[in-house]
């Protein structure tokens, strides 16, 4: 027992030793020279490699006018698990000072008290109307938006023009067009279903469409006062016509990644049309130089001029626990300072978050950006990302539309469950 | 000096004490894996459970103890039951075949055969790629303008080509195929050492008794393989109810829900900030294996015992 005891004091004195000496491997403050502390401020992102942009410029640039700070940044891909990183490290409380994030996630973050108040910073004013309108909780700013990604319909401008029809403005206009692709003998629009990607392109534009005229249609349906299979079927009944009348590429399309085989098949100059969005342009420009296209907005709308479909991209939150949060928020007015804000935008392809913002320019984005321009710019619904699980069987309903083993009728009747059940879950 | 035996070890067990000599020194060995498995299994598996019974979403930590909340759903949640389902049939297929197939492998490969050891590691090198990259492989090989769809256009039977993998009456099926190819050798491999370790004594005495050829394999070989069947059965149901990369890779789970699995749903329901409801199936998925593999267990051992 003496003995037993003995070795259970030696083991216990090498664990305490060795917790010490991790424990001194934190580094203790420092100073500078001329005895200001130095700062470590802590930024965790997804951007790197190409996508990276200029963000080491600004780090740069922030650390040359505050001396004694340090900008410490970590970035973890999304596809490997950004998402999941951010969550634990918050609800560990070990996270970053400044941290990128998706603005539909807001809310939750909001309801965990994990984000500071942005509200009073300079650069607010300066963000422009709609993302006020979709980024505000309460009338409250949380995050700062770096940029607007664009999505909508790249048309094949050789085709268009061999064939004598002009871009399409109206739904109406689109089917015409199709139907003179497919009179030609050719596939009018190439999609890439695998993963539902392209037929959601037509389901996140028609709703977008519809909250413009209806700003609660997300919130209502939501609550459970609207059913999807009323509210939102438009744009399933729109998936059916094109699969019904033969102007996709059929069930090709589930065997195909909308931003890889689809892509290339596009390019390739066989097909009329593809959904996609601005981030691509460099992605068509290096697959196929010479290929001639416009990027316009997709025109599921009867009347008018289309809609240009906008999604907010990435934006930066400061962490409500962070030692330096003045700093943080220094870091991001920094940031938002015109110079390095419209460099930033312009490295995403991207067009700007803030009123008098450059955009990235291109001649192909033309159309798009025009409508931007304009204001004519609709977004998901508000109040649905609470239910944006329905995506899911949106686009696996017109995945089965494509196969002929489903219907519109299924796919609203699959819409409502998940809603009940994402209402039942969530509440 | 010759040693004694007790005539009663267990008794003497009782009366020694635990001493560094007989216990502490294994525990220390052991530790490093104990402390990982607490850390990295126990623990979360016991905070799953916690958390099925929550309306958890993943990022706040004010969340609200919600009953049974989340296993009534997934009784009602007909994407659940057509997970379920092709889970289940996805296990039965895989372990009947793949047990199936590496049987015939592991006989073809204890013959006295010309190239035998290369032969062995080209059959066994599927299991040493990564479940994406074999993927990959055959997301080519069954793409409209892949290895398949190619073959049949060449032979004049292009009528026959499909987009494999976005048909929901085929999806399921080539996903079972490309798993099944990459752990052949896997189960080959288990039954070729069971095979190596029948005495030909046994084997001889059964010739002689007039058991040969099939009579030979159905009577004397095939009983003996007994324990290498009870492994690669158990291992490979283990294996496919939880399946999800190689799936995850090819199909994404659709088209529709032709292969959704459970465990792809669950990752779904994660991405969709439905963490309580993702624990609760989780856990679901676990009683169904116990309980499946505790059945199955129990057959092929009494089948063991019975040889």
């Amino acid at each position: 027992m003496k003995k037993v005891g003995k070795m259970g004091w030696k083991l216990g004195a090498l664990l305490l030793a060795a917790v010490l000496c991790l424990g001194g491997c934190g580094a203790p403050a420092n100073e500078t020279d001329s005895g200001t502390e130095e700062i470590t401020l802590k930024f965790f992102g997804w951007k790197m490699g190409a996508e990276e942009g200029n963000i080491m410029d600004i780090i740069a640039d922030f650390e040359a006018a505050h001396e004694g700070v340090t900008v410490e940044y970590e970035a973890i891909p999304t596809s490997n698990g950004y998402d999941d990183v951010i969550t634990s490290r918050l609800a560990a409380k070990d996270t970053a000072d400044v941290f990128m994030g998706n603005a539909t996630q807001t809310e939750l973050y909001l309801e965990a008290g994990y984000i500071e108040d942005l509200s009073d910073q300079p650069w607010v004013e300066r963000v422009n109307d709609t993302l006020i309108e979709n980024l505000n909780q309460d009338g409250k700013m949380y995050s700062m938006p770096l940029e607007n990604s664009g999505i909508g319909l790249f048309s094949n401008t050789n085709m268009l023009q061999e064939l004598n029809i002009a871009i399409p403005e109206t739904w109406g206009e689109f089917l015409d067009a199709c139907e003179t692709i497919k009179q030609a003998g050719k596939t009018p629009i190439v999609m890439g279903d695998k993963s539902g990607w392209s037929a959601l392109r037509i389901y996140f534009q028609d709703i977008g469409n519809m909250a413009v005229e209806d700003p609660n249609l997300g919130y209502d349906v939501a609550e459970g006062k609207k059913k999807p299979s009323e509210a939102l079927i438009s744009p399933i009944e729109k998936y059916a016509t094109l699969v019904e009348k033969g102007y996709t590429n059929g069930e090709a399309a589930l065997g195909m990644q909308w931003n890889d085989q689809a892509l290339t098949e596009f390019v390739g100059g066989n097909y009329g049309f593809f959904f996609g969005g601005t981030w691509l342009v460099n992605q068509m420009q290096e697959v196929n130089p010479n290929f001639q296209y416009q990027l316009s907005p997709l025109p599921v709308n009867e009347e008018g001029k289309p809609y240009a479909y906008l999604m907010t991209g990435t934006s930066l939150f400061v962490n409500k626990d962070s030692k330096y949060k003045d700093l943080a928020k220094e870091f991001l007015n920094f940031w938002a300072q015109p110079e390095y804000l419209n460099a930033y935008t312009k490295s995403q392809s991207a067009f700007t978050s803030m009123v008098g913002g450059e955009s990235y320019e291109h001649e192909n984005l033309k159309i798009f950006a025009d409508a931007f321009k304009e204001g004519r710019v609709c977004t998901f619904p508000r109040g649905l990302e609470f239910a944006d699980n329905l995506n899911q069987p949106a686009y696996k309903g017109m995945q089965m539309i494509l196969m002929g083993q489903g219907t519109v009728e299924d796919t609203g009747k699959d819409m409502d469950e998940q809603l009940q059940k994402s209402i039942t879950l969530k509440k | 000096m010759e040693r004694q035996i007790s005539m009663n070890p267990k008794r003497d067990l009782r009366k020694r004490r635990l001493n560094f000599e007989n216990f502490y020194a294994y525990l220390i060995m052991a530790l490093p894996l104990l402390i990982v498995y607490l850390i990295f299994f126990f623990i979360p598996s016991i905070s799953s459970f916690f958390i099925s019974f929550t309306n958890y979403n993943g990022i706040s930590l004010d969340f609200d103890m919600v009953g049974l909340k989340n296993y009534q759903t997934m009784l009602q949640d007909q994407v659940f039951r057509a997970s379920f389902t092709n889970t289940f049939v996805f296990t039965i297929v895989v372990s009947l075949l793949q047990n199936l197939l590496s049987l015939l492998t592991a006989l073809g490969l204890n013959a006295r055969i010309r190239m035998r050891g290369a032969i062995r590691t080209m059959i066994f090198a599927p299991v040493l790629i990564n479940a994406v990259v074999t993927a990959y492989i055959w997301t080519y090989i069954f793409d409209t303008n892949g290895l398949i769809n190619t073959l049949l256009r060449a032979v004049g039977l292009g009528g026959l080509a499909q987009t494999w993998l976005g048909n929901p009456d085929y999806a399921l099926g080539c996903v079972i195929v490309a798993h099944v190819w990459r752990f052949i050798g896997y189960s080959a491999l288990i039954y070729l050492a069971n095979l190596q370790s029948i005495s030909s004594d046994v084997l001889e005495a059964a010739e002689i008794d007039g058991a040969v050829g099939w009579k030979r394999f159905r009577y004397v070989v095939f009983p003996l393989l007994a324990p290498a069947t009870t492994i690669n059965i158990i291992t490979s149901i283990a294996g496919t109810f939880k399946v999800f990369d190689i799936i995850f890779a090819m199909t994404e789970g659709g088209p529709g829900n032709a292969t959704e699995t459970i465990a792809t749903y669950i990752v779904r329901n994660m991405n969709e900030n439905l963490y309580g409801y993702a624990a609760a199936i989780s856990i679901a998925l676990f009683f169904i294996i116990l309980v499946i593999n505790v059945f199955v267990y129990g057959f092929l051992k009494k089948r063991e015992t019975q040889v």
